[in-house]
């Protein structure tokens, strides 16, 4: 393991950084804000204000949120000196264009507008490598996941297996990318990720009525809790896995989650608090001075807070009861 | 009005014998009508009803879609539902009512394993609550196109009474009237000309007699 001290430059930058996340105040004044424009004005007076010169209308804030998302990836790379920390986040984005890509491909037509520009592998040159179906150009991971999903579609013609298997390629990509930075605690937390998306993908999985089979194919890789445990359960109530999960760190996501979908059919409690989850255990950075954790805690937190923004601008605009985004708002970092 | 018509006798039977068609018609033409509408209100009664009922259903799933929104980005929502998985084949076939052909739109059953699998995208970073709205909108969807079909139904009753009632007002209002104008013209003008020959003829007598007399 590299040593504790390697990106002290960087965790002090953060550091100064993480006092301008958003607090709860700033969140429940939007909140309380009487319209999207409003809620936008808030948002403006905070650090997400410089972001703000390509603004439109409100519709647009889904720009603010990116463009926010690549100044932070740039602050982490120049910081730590090391392209692997948003390289994770990174893969996300770029596993996401490449899904929409192949997709498209298929379908024959043409949808830029759902690519996003915050991943590591510019636009063209995927664009290029999925038309020519020369994924020679693409990183590694994505080239493996392209070849695969490809000849899997051709075979089965199955959209989404496509996803699914991009996904279990991305969190493999992600594992690796882990493993690579050599930290114990990227792993540890990449490997919490993947147990309570796993979690997810078994109840819903569950609630559609699909078979093991497809279970066993949507679980991801790597994660703490062992892929058998998932499957096992699959015929049996739910309630019986909130058992299995009571002497687990999340017995607590298990049992208000699950519990929630069990008794009202709907999985909002159980990915807000899967979410909660992780941020509390990304909250460790805030509480250590030198080792990584501050700045995958910092990633984490940012991204947890485009979320809780998005889900306010998206409520602001429906119209949505304050109470009903209430019941969705993700815990933040401060 | 100016009445331009023949003043004779086998115009005068023509004249009679179109009226009668034309009384005639106008008597079918508004029974057709009032079946019409008494179709239509029916129809519209049962579209009200399936409406109401379809717009509930897809207020639920509009709600969990805009949540789905909410905690998804929208590039991420729409990566999800560009390529549609769920498959369903509809047969049109076509009825009568009353001269209006109509669509009557079947749906053919999709087998089990077919429905086990509407959502096309992967589980990992998607939301629970987008699920729900696609498994709602996939139960409406026979409901949908029924209510297409009786939409559509009342679409073309509703033109083809509009085009029933122009007749039938035509004909009540227009035709009839001027048709029985032009036959007391004709029946005037005759009996005129029967009264103008009648006392020319007893003109004529009374001379004749006179001479007669000398």
């Amino acid at each position: 393991m590299p040593s504790d001290t390697k990106y002290l430059y960087a965790v002090s930058r953060i550091k100064a950084l993480e006092t301008k996340l958003l607090s709860r105040n700033v969140i429940e004044r939007m909140l309380d804000a009487s319209s999207a424009d409003e809620a936008l004005k808030v948002l403006g007076e905070t650090d997400y204000g410089t972001s703000f010169g390509e603004l439109e209308s409100v519709y647009d804030f889904e720009k603010v949120l990116n463009s926010e998302l690549k100044k932070v990836y740039k602050v982490i790379d120049d910081s730590t000196r090391d392209s692997r920390f948003t390289q994770m986040a990174k893969l996300r984005h770029d596993f996401h264009n490449l899904k929409v890509m192949l997709k498209s491909e298929y379908l024959g037509e043409n949808y830029e507008g759902i690519t996003v520009e915050l991943g590591a592998v510019p636009l063209e040159t995927m664009a290029r490598a999925v038309r020519e179906k020369d994924y020679t150009e693409l990183p590694s991971a994505l080239k493996k996941a392209a070849e695969e999903a490809v000849m899997d579609f051709e075979f089965n013609r199955d959209p989404q297996r496509i996803d699914i298997i991009l996904d279990r390629q991305l969190f493999a990509a992600l594992y690796k990318t882990a493993e690579d930075i050599g930290f114990e605690a990227v792993k540890k937390f990449l490997a919490t990720e993947i147990d309570l998306i796993n979690i997810n993908i078994f109840v819903r999985t569950k609630r559609i009525g699909q078979d093991a089979r497809f279970l066993e194919n949507a679980l991801i890789d790597n994660g703490n809790l062992d892929k058998s445990l998932f499957i096992e359960s699959l015929n049996e109530p739910l309630g019986t896995f909130i058992d299995k999960l009571s002497m687990s760190v999340y017995e607590e996501v298990a049992r208000e989650g699950i519990q929630a979908v069990v008794d009202t059919g709907s999985t909002t409690l159980l990915e807000k608090l899967s979410d909660d989850f992780l941020l509390d255990q990304a909250k460790k950075g805030k509480f250590t001075a030198f080792g990584v954790e501050p700045i995958i805690g910092y990633l984490r937190a940012k991204e947890n807070e485009v979320k809780i923004i998005r889900i306010i601008m998206v409520g602001k605009i429906n119209n949505i009861p304050s109470d009903k985004i209430r019941e969705r708002l993700r815990d933040v970092y401060v | 009005m100016e009445i331009r018509v023949n003043p004779t006798r086998m115009e005068l039977t023509r004249l009679k014998k179109r009226l009668k068609v034309a009384q005639r018609g106008h008597k079918l033409l508004k029974d057709k009508q009032d079946e019409l509408i008494k179709k239509f209100i029916d129809l519209v009664k049962k579209n009200k009803e399936l409406r109401e009922e379809v717009e509930k259903e897809l207020t639920s799933a509009f709600n969990n879609f805009v949540m789905a929104r909410a905690v998804m980005s929208g590039e991420i929502l729409e990566e999800s539902l560009m390529y549609p998985v769920g498959k369903v084949d509809i047969d049109i076939a076509r009825k009568n009512i009353m001269s209006v052909i109509t669509p009557v739109i079947k749906v053919k059953q999709q087998d089990e394993e077919q429905k086990k699998n509407i959502y096309s995208y992967g589980f990992a970073n998607t939301s629970g609550e987008l699920d729900n709205a696609i498994n709602i909108l996939s139960g409406i969807l026979p409901k949908l196109l029924e209510l297409a079909e009786v939409e559509k139904t009342c679409q073309l009753m509703a033109a083809e009474i509009e085009k029933t009632r122009r007749r039938v007002n035509a004909l009540e209002h227009i035709m009839i009237p001027q048709m029985i104008e032009k036959i007391k013209y004709i029946t005037m003008k005759l009996d005129e000309n029967e009264r103008g020959n009648l006392t020319r003829l007893m003109k004529i007598k009374e001379m004749v007699m006179v001479e007669g007399s000398v």
